[in-house]
Parts: C-alpha cells; sequence; structure tokens
C-alpha cells in the first residue's frame, strides 16, 4: 500500500538523499524512486519537497550539480556529494540510530 | 567556478523537472504502459504543476541568493588578502599613505568631536531646543541685560515664554578655614534648577520660600565642590558656611556634569525680591533665560517683549526709549563667540584630509601604471573589468581603513593634549567625547575619501586594461593617466596654497598684535587683585588703599607700588552714562567707554604718560570738585583743536552723578585688550569714588616673581582672610590674553605644515615619475649632446607651470572663503596682497625644489644602458 509518509520530519528527507548519493551522481528522479522502492513505498517522494530539499543541500555545499547524461540517455541534473556532504552523512547516520534506538526504548517499555 | 554561472531559476527549474517526467515515462513505458497512459499517470504524480514549479523556484532561488552572498563575501576575502599582499610588495608608499590618511582623519575627528560637542550637540538641558536667551538691543548695537522690572513683567506675563528665569553671575568670597577663596557663583530663580533639569544628588534644590528674600539664606553647590573642596564630607548638606561674610546653609548638591550658566559655576543662590536699587528700568543687570512656549516662536516672543517695553517707557519716561528686543537661542548664547574659529579650524583640519587624499590618489594611480602588466595578464586570464575595479577599490578602502584606525588612535590621544592645551574659556569643552556619532562620522569619512583616492586608479585600470597577454597597454591610457596625475599634483598645491594663506595671515594678524605698544610698561610688573570683605567701614577701605603703597614700597626689591579698579589688557568696557558738558547724544547713543578707578601714583608707576594738566594728588579725595583724568583718545576726539583740561563730564546716570572736572590727559592704553583700540577711557582717583576690588601692581627692582609671597602676606598684614587673586606677571597676562589667537595659529600652522609635506611628496612623486617615464627620450637626447642643464631645466619647467596654476587657483579659492578668516585676524586684510604674492612665491620654490632631486637624477642618465634596455 502507498501510504503517505505521517510526518517526514524537517531535515529527514535531505538525510535521505545524501545516503541515496553515497553510491555516486544520481539524478532527482533517481534519488526519489531509490528511496521509494527501498521503503516499498512507505516514504512516496514528491517532486515539490524533493527538490527543493537538495537546493537546500547545494546551498550548504553538501552536494553539487552538473548536467550530464543518465544512466537511460536522457539529459538529466546529476547530484553528487561533495566531502562536506559525506562527513554530514555520517553524522546524521550516527544521529539517527542513536535517535530510533532511544525512540524504540520507550515504545517498546513493557514495564513502568 | 560554473556554480556561479548558473541560468535563470525558472529555465533551470523547467529543465529540471522535463528530465524527472522524461525518466517517469520511460520506466512506466518500460513496465508496458502505452505512452499516453505513462504521460498521463507521470504528471498526475507531480500534483499540481503550477504549484510544484512556483515551490521548485522559490528554493532555487534562495539558493542563488545565499551563493552571491557566499561568492561576493568570498571575492571580498580575497581581495583584502590581496590588498594587504601588494601593500607587502610596496612597504615604503604604503606606509607614506597609510600615515598621511592617518594624520589628516586625526585632525578633523579631533576637531569635529569638539565641534559636534560645542556647537552641534544640544544643550544639556530638557527642551533645550525651545531655551532662548532675552536681551535688550541698545542702538550701537550691543546687547545689554533686562533691568529687573522688566525681567519681572516678563516672568509673570509672558504668553510666548512659558517660563522665564532670571540670574547673575559672580565670583563669591567663600570662607575655607583660614582662607578665604573666590568661587564662580551664580544667582539664579528659584525655579531655575528645576527648569535646567538639575536633579540634585544630596540634599534638595530651591524653594519657592528661597527666594523670598525673607527665610534663613540657602545655597546649593556643585558636587565638583563638594568633592574639591569638602572632601564629599556626608555632612555638608545641613551645614553653614560664610559665603560673602553671611552664614548660609547649603541644602543640596548638584551633579558634577550640570553647569549653568558658566562651565565653573560651583555655587547657586536663590534670586531674591528686587532691592530698591534694582526697580530702576535703567538698571540692567539681570541676565534672562526663557522657555519659548509650544507653538511660539522667537519673533513671536521679540514682538511680546518690544511690546513690553514700549509700554513700560509710556509709564515710566525717559528709561532707554530706544532699546528693543533681543531674543535669540541659548545656543547661541553659549557657544556663539567660538563658532567662527572652531568653524575655521575644522574647515583647515577637512582641507587638510581633501589634500591628502588627492595625494593618495595620485600615488595610487602611479602605482596602477607600475602595474599595467599584472593587470593585463588578469584581464587575459578572464578576469572581467568590474571585477578587477572592485579589487583596485577595496585596495583603496583596506588603505583608507588602515589609515582610519590609526588616525582615530591619533585623534584620541591628540584630543586629550588638544584640550590640555585650549585656553580657557571655550564653552563645553567638558563636554568633548568620542561618541557613537562621532565615531560614525570619522568611519563615514574614511569610507568617503577611501572611495575617492580609489577613483582615478581605478577609473584607469578599467578605461586601459585590454586583454593582453604581454601585459602592454594601449598609449591612450598612460596619457590619460599622465593629465589626471598632473591635475591631482595641481590641486594639492592649490590646496597646499589655502592653508598656507590662512596660516601666513594668522601669523602676521599675530605679530602685529605682539607689536602694539600697550600704552604702559608691562616690564617687572607683578599684579594681584583684592577684594575687601563687605563688611569693612568706607574708611577702613580708604585707609586700605591710601596706605597700600608704602607698606609694599617698603619691602625689599620692590621699586613702586600702585593699584587700579581693574588692570590694563582686562576688558571692562561699558556703554553709555557718559555725559559731556555743551554735548548732547541721542537718546542710548552715548559712546562706549572705558572706566577705571587709580591711586594717585598710578600712571608714574605703571608708566603712562602725562600729556597735559596734572595727575592726581592726595587732595582728591571728592571733598570739594570732583576731578578726572581722561585719555588721548578721548580729548583728540571731542576737543580735537583746545585743551580739555578745565572741561567737565559725568560717569553714570546723569541726573544722579556729580560734574567731574577734567584735570588731566594721559596717554593711551589698551585696557580692553591688545585687539581693541583704546577709545575712550577716564580714571578717577579712588578716594573719589571707593571699591572693595583692587587690583595691585608692584614694580620689582629684580624678579617679580620672588615678590609674590612678600606683597601676598604684605596685603594680608592686617586681615588674613582677604581673598586674592589673579597673582601673576603683567607680561604672562599679556601673552595669555593672546593665547586663543595664538592657539588658533598654531594649530593652522600645524595643518599648513602638514599641507606643504604633503604637496611635496607629490610633486615629487609627479616628478620622479615623469622621469622615470621619459629616460629613454633623456637618454637619447644626452647621448645627442643636449647638456644636462637643459634636460634638468625641462622637467623643472613643467612643475613651475603646474605650481603656477595651482597657486593661482589656490588663490582664487582663498578669496572665495575669506569670510571664514576675516573674524580671525587683526590689522590685516583676508586678501592682504604681500602675505598673498610672498605665500605664492614660497610654494613655488618649494615645488621647484621638490623636482629638482629628480630632475637631476634623470639629467644623469646614462644613454648606453637606456639604450641597451628594451
Amino acid at each position: 500500500m502507498r501510504a503517505k509518509p505521517a510526518h517526514l520530519l524537517q531535515g529527514t528527507l535531505e538525510a535521505l538523499a545524501l545516503k541515496s548519493l553515497s553510491w555516486g551522481p544520481r539524478h532527482g528522479y533517481a534519488i526519489g524512486r531509490w528511496i521509494e522502492e527501498l521503503t516499498e513505498g512507505t516514504l512516496a517522494i514528491e517532486a515539490g519537497s524533493l527538490y527543493p530539499a537538495l537546493y537546500r543541500l547545494e546551498q550548504k555545499q553538501l552536494i553539487e550539480a552538473e548536467w550530464g547524461t543518465s544512466d537511460q540517455g536522457r539529459p538529466a541534473k546529476l547530484y553528487r556529494l561533495t566531502t562536506a556532504g559525506t562527513e554530514q552523512l555520517k553524522r546524521e547516520v550516527q544521529t539517527w540510530r542513536r535517535f530510533s534506538w532511544a525512540i524504540a526504548k520507550v515504545l517498546d517499555a513493557k514495564s513502568a | 567556478m560554473w556554480r556561479f554561472l548558473r541560468p535563470a531559476p525558472e529555465q533551470e527549474v523547467r529543465a529540471e523537472l522535463e528530465s524527472h517526467l522524461e525518466h517517469a515515462v520511460a520506466e512506466l513505458v518500460a513496465k508496458g504502459m502505452a505512452p499516453d497512459e505513462a504521460r498521463r499517470q507521470a504528471l498526475h504524480a507531480l500534483g499540481r504543476l503550477a504549484d510544484t514549479t512556483r515551490r521548485l523556484e522559490r528554493g532555487a532561488e534562495r539558493r542563488n541568493r545565499a551563493e552571491t552572498r557566499r561568492a561576493w563575501l568570498g571575492e571580498l576575502a580575497q581581495d583584502v588578502r590581496f590588498a594587504f599582499r601588494s601593500f607587502r610588495r610596496w612597504p615604503l608608499p604604503t606606509a607614506v599613505v597609510t600615515g598621511s590618511i592617518a594624520l589628516g582623519v586625526a585632525g578633523t575627528l579631533a576637531v569635529f568631536a569638539v565641534v559636534k560637542a560645542v556647537l552641534l550637540a544640544p544643550l544639556p538641558y530638557p527642551a533645550a531646543e525651545r531655551l532662548v536667551r532675552v536681551a535688550e538691543r541698545v542702538p550701537t548695537g550691543d546687547r545689554w541685560e533686562l533691568s529687573y522690572p522688566a525681567f519681572r513683567d516678563l516672568r509673570d506675563r509672558s504668553r510666548t515664554l512659558d517660563r522665564v528665569i532670571g540670574y547673575s553671575r559672580s565670583l563669591a568670597n567663600v570662607a575655607m578655614g583660614e582662607e578665604t577663596v573666590q568661587i564662580p557663583t551664580a544667582t539664579v530663580s528659584v525655579d531655575a534648577l528645576e527648569l535646567l533639569g538639575a536633579i540634585p544628588v544630596a540634599g534638595r534644590g530651591f524653594l519657592p520660600a528661597d527666594g523670598s528674600g525673607e527665610g534663613p539664606p540657602v545655597a546649593v553647590v556643585s558636587e565638583r565642590l563638594w568633592r574639591s573642596r569638602f572632601g564629599r564630607s556626608p555632612d555638608l548638606v545641613g551645614s553653614t558656611q560664610l559665603i560673602e561674610g553671611t552664614a548660609v546653609t547649603i541644602v543640596g548638591v548638584l551633579p558634577a556634569d550640570f553647569r549653568f550658566p558658566e562651565d565653573e559655576t560651583a555655587i547657586w543662590l536663590p534670586l531674591p525680591p528686587a532691592a530698591p536699587w534694582m526697580e530702576n528700568r535703567a538698571v540692567h543687570i539681570v541676565e534672562v533665560v526663557g522657555r519659548l512656549a509650544p507653538g511660539a516662536t522667537v519673533a513671536g516672543a521679540t514682538a511680546e517683549l518690544d511690546a513690553q517695553l514700549a509700554r513700560a517707557q509710556q509709564a515710566e519716561p525717559g528709561s532707554d526709549p530706544e532699546h528693543r528686543a533681543a531674543i535669540y537661542p541659548l545656543h547661541e548664547g553659549v557657544v556663539g563667540a567660538v563658532q567662527p574659529t572652531l568653524t575655521l579650524l575644522l574647515a583647515a583640519a577637512a582641507t587638510v584630509l581633501l589634500l591628502v587624499t588627492v595625494n593618495v590618489g595620485g600615488m595610487l594611480l602611479t602605482r596602477a601604471v607600475r602595474r599595467d602588466r599584472e593587470i593585463g595578464i588578469r584581464r587575459a586570464l578572464g578576469a572581467r573589468p568590474g571585477r578587477l575595479a572592485r579589487q583596485l577599490m577595496t585596495e583603496s578602502l583596506v588603505l583608507a581603513s588602515l589609515g582610519g584606525i590609526l588616525g582615530l588612535g591619533l585623534a584620541y590621544l591628540g584630543l586629550g593634549a588638544v584640550l590640555g592645551q585650549l585656553p580657557a574659556g571655550l564653552p563645553r569643552l567638558s563636554e568633548v567625547r568620542f561618541d557613537p556619532i562621532v565615531l560614525a562620522s570619522a568611519a563615514g569619512v574614511v569610507l568617503i575619501s577611501g572611495l575617492l583616492f580609489g577613483l582615478a586608479p581605478t577609473l584607469y585600470a578599467v578605461r586601459s586594461s585590454r586583454p593582453s597577454p604581454l601585459g602592454h597597454v594601449a598609449v591612450g591610457g598612460r596619457s590619460w593617466q599622465r593629465a589626471a596625475r598632473r591635475a591631482l599634483v595641481t590641486a594639492q598645491l592649490a590646496l597646499a596654497q589655502v592653508l598656507l594663506v590662512a596660516m601666513a595671515l594668522l601669523a602676521v594678524s599675530l605679530l602685529r598684535l605682539q607689536r602694539v605698544d600697550p600704552g604702559f610698561d608691562p616690564s617687572s610688573l607683578l599684579t594681584m587683585t583684592v577684594t575687601l570683605p563687605p563688611d569693612y567701614s568706607p574708611e577702613r577701605v580708604i585707609g586700605f588703599y591710601e596706605d597700600l603703597p608704602a607698606r609694599l614700597e617698603r619691602l625689599p626689591g620692590v621699586s613702586s607700588a600702585t593699584a587700579v579698579s581693574r588692570l590694563p589688557i582686562s576688558g571692562g568696557e561699558g556703554s553709555g552714562d557718559l555725559t559731556i558738558e555743551g554735548r548732547t547724544f541721542p537718546p542710548g547713543g552715548s559712546p562706549p567707554a572705558t572706566f577705571r578707578r587709580v591711586l594717585p601714583n598710578y600712571f608714574q608707576v605703571a608708566g603712562i604718560p602725562l600729556v597735559s594738566g596734572r595727575v592726581f594728588d592726595a587732595t582728591d579725595r571728592g571733598q570739594g570738585d570732583f576731578v578726572v583724568a581722561i585719555n588721548e583718545s578721548f580729548a583728540r576726539r571731542y576737543w580735537p583743536d583746545r585743551d580739555p583740561v578745565g572741561a567737565r563730564i559725568k560717569v553714570g546716570p546723569a541726573e544722579s552723578e556729580p560734574w567731574l572736572t577734567v584735570v588731566g590727559v594721559v596717554g593711551d592704553v589698551h585696557n580692553v585688550g591688545l585687539a581693541d583700540q583704546p577709545g575712550l577711557t577716564t580714571y578717577e582717583p579712588y578716594a573719589q569714588r571707593p571699591g572693595r576690588r583692587l587690583s595691585v601692581l608692584v614694580r620689582a627692582a629684580g624678579d617679580p616673581t620672588s615678590l609674590i609671597e612678600p606683597v601676598r602676606r604684605a596685603l594680608r598684614a592686617g586681615d588674613a582672610s582677604v581673598p586674592i587673586v589673579e597673582v601673576g606677571l603683567m607680561q604672562q597676562r599679556i601673552a595669555r590674553s593672546l593665547a586663543p589667537r595664538r592657539f588658533v595659529m598654531w594649530l593652522v600652522s600645524g595643518f599648513g605644515a602638514l599641507a606643504v609635506a604633503i604637496a611635496v611628496i607629490g610633486v615629487w612623486g609627479l616628478a620622479r615619475q615623469s622621469v622615470d617615464e621619459s629616460r629613454r627620450e633623456l637618454g637619447v637626447r644626452a647621448a645627442l649632446g643636449a647638456a644636462p642643464a637643459s634636460l634638468v631645466r625641462g622637467i623643472l619647467g613643467g612643475t613651475a607651470l603646474l605650481a603656477a596654476i595651482g597657486i593661482g587657483l589656490g588663490t582664487a579659492a582663498s578669496l572665495v572663503v575669506r569670510r571664514l578668516i576675516e573674524g580671525q585676524l587683526f590689522a590685516t586684510a583676508a586678501a592682504d596682497p604681500v602675505v598673498v604674492v610672498t605665500v605664492g612665491l614660497a610654494l613655488g620654490l618649494i615645488a621647484i625644489a621638490a623636482t629638482l632631486l629628480p630632475a637631476i637624477d634623470g639629467s644623469r642618465t646614462d644613454p648606453s644602458r637606456v639604450l641597451r634596455t628594451d
């Protein structure tokens, strides 16, 4: 079932986009599709949210973009991580691990 | 770098969304969907296309703005770093530029800090812009204070002034233990302190009852007096002090920064009701300040006071019918006298700064030419002209900022020194400080001068530079640059000429002033002023000074001694109240005169010659005929063809004063000041018109300073509490009377010297540059046999032409601004041709001298070396 993500936290989409670029340059559509397929459609990525998030990452100099050709042989704007972006991704991953561990701890608590 | 060459956001977004759509459609088609259906579904997934597009565009715009800003800051940082690197390769000129900017900024800033505090800042009183001074204008143009009745009428009835206060100032004798000291004191309306916003730091201000003249006498004192004289004793408030011989209760202390009416005023007494003698409308003794009612104007208040004066005249004929209201802002009353001086100083300082700016512009222009190769290469590598211009401007601004910061430091140090040197009497000096407004103006001035001197080199670089890998620049650029450089040097000489003319005029008038014959012999004269206590009987007062010469002449080292009511060169000219038998003056039109009372031996001790008749003797005691001596100017003006001895005059109100018979004519003395014409002077014997204040003159046989203590002791022999002030040498007093002029002269001379130094640097730099540029030509000409002298002459001739033009322009400019300096001069015209021509010739010679060294250097050019290079 394709569910609208409940409340994608501000900045979460940026972290996901960074992760998707950790294997190499990708264009915007591919980033969105990759997330949707990986989460089996749990997270639906809308163009209206994805591209502004990418622009924000560009503004922070975590990614940079260049027009090129996609794997499908079509013109596409390809995004890739900068050194700062790689660093940032590492931090985001750690933060998320601690955060989700903490939330799970609380929500799974069996006794008071 | 490609990141900064983005397309417009809407193009970028459209392309990106198209690519997105194509990829989505391709994926669906690959899964077997019909192309039309695939496109429909992919479009549907994008949501409302217009909304999505707008969101993306907004995001892209925000990112682009941030990137532009970052790029700009990045380039700025790069430019600043670049500027510092290029300064390191150019250390001496950078130091000269920075130093001269610092001096220019420091001078302007220090003077501006004073101008801002004294002239521009509102007075430190509530509703200060509505406070006005109220006085009367007499037909001679002088301002007189109001009479007590006029003050009272205005206070009680005015509709244009919602508050009116009166005051008078004096030096009060205050007993301090054994000693009596004189302290600047003001007697003020009881509501004055509240009107002027003085909130006591201890005790209270005045109550209405304090001004009734009936209760116990009270006073408030300044925190400064409390600190300096009473060691901040908590018991001062409530204590009783002996002021002018009366026991007065101190009821309050006013904050140290409350200053009224003078900066030094330290005691305030409540103004009592008018004493009987003050009820006379011809007695002008109350200084008045009013506050304009909301909506009222100075003109309205003037009309009201005029009407009031006219009514009083009808009710009481004979009292000053020609007087008119004179109402003007209190600010003008406080600082009006120093405004021309400060304006002149500010103009001089600003001229120096302008000169610095022009000079630095010239130096940077020369440097831009030396950098042709560098700039050409950078253009070839793709630097845009705008980028180059920004970088050159950044360099100028960095230089200006460096100089500005240094100048701020200098001004801060210098201001303290200057304030210490200032002649006494400049109002509001305690308010001078570097506040944010002064600092902001400094930053503004630095910025503007940086932009100005950056203009020429930047224009040059942008105009002349075309991409050229060989780094050569179009020849047109060079000739433009040479013309600009010459124009800048000409401007420098013009500005220097303006300052030098001002400096020379001030110096000449000071010299002329110092050569003025004071009319008496000031050498070896010791002076001090004694005020006898008010409880002395007239007999005791007369006894004190009749005995004085003999008492002092007994001291070893004293050759003679005398006394006068007020020392020479000490002001004291009064208007009106002079009656001459057989002459009538229009009402209020009697000539201004100076009045002195003297001991019989005064003329002889002071060295004032007797022209005709006799001097006073011990018999002139006011019994029988009253006598008077007049000065030569007086005699010449009213008795041009006969001896005035025997004529009769009156000093004071004609109806009440007796006739005085002229018994002698004495030489003219500059009693008011060296710069003031002697005018009309009358001398009366002390014994005929006793007074409690007298200034003692002691002629020493040797060193007068060694006599200070013996004379002081002798004067206090009968009464240790007699206050003695103004102790000093007559020659020092004369020097001090010239101190304000000397100060202005030195300050302007400082600016003038700086101006010449900077102009010399400019001329020298230009000469060196033109020698460098024409070295090849000089070499060729030398090889062809031209004499070195003719080469030198050619370069000198160029400078002479510039100097002639610059000095001519400067002379014209100094004529245009002569109004600024006219009031500061003595017996010297602002357009004095001798001064102007001498200064111009001197500056021209200096300019030629500055050219000489580079010119000689150029004439020695070795032809073979020049011909081999290039």
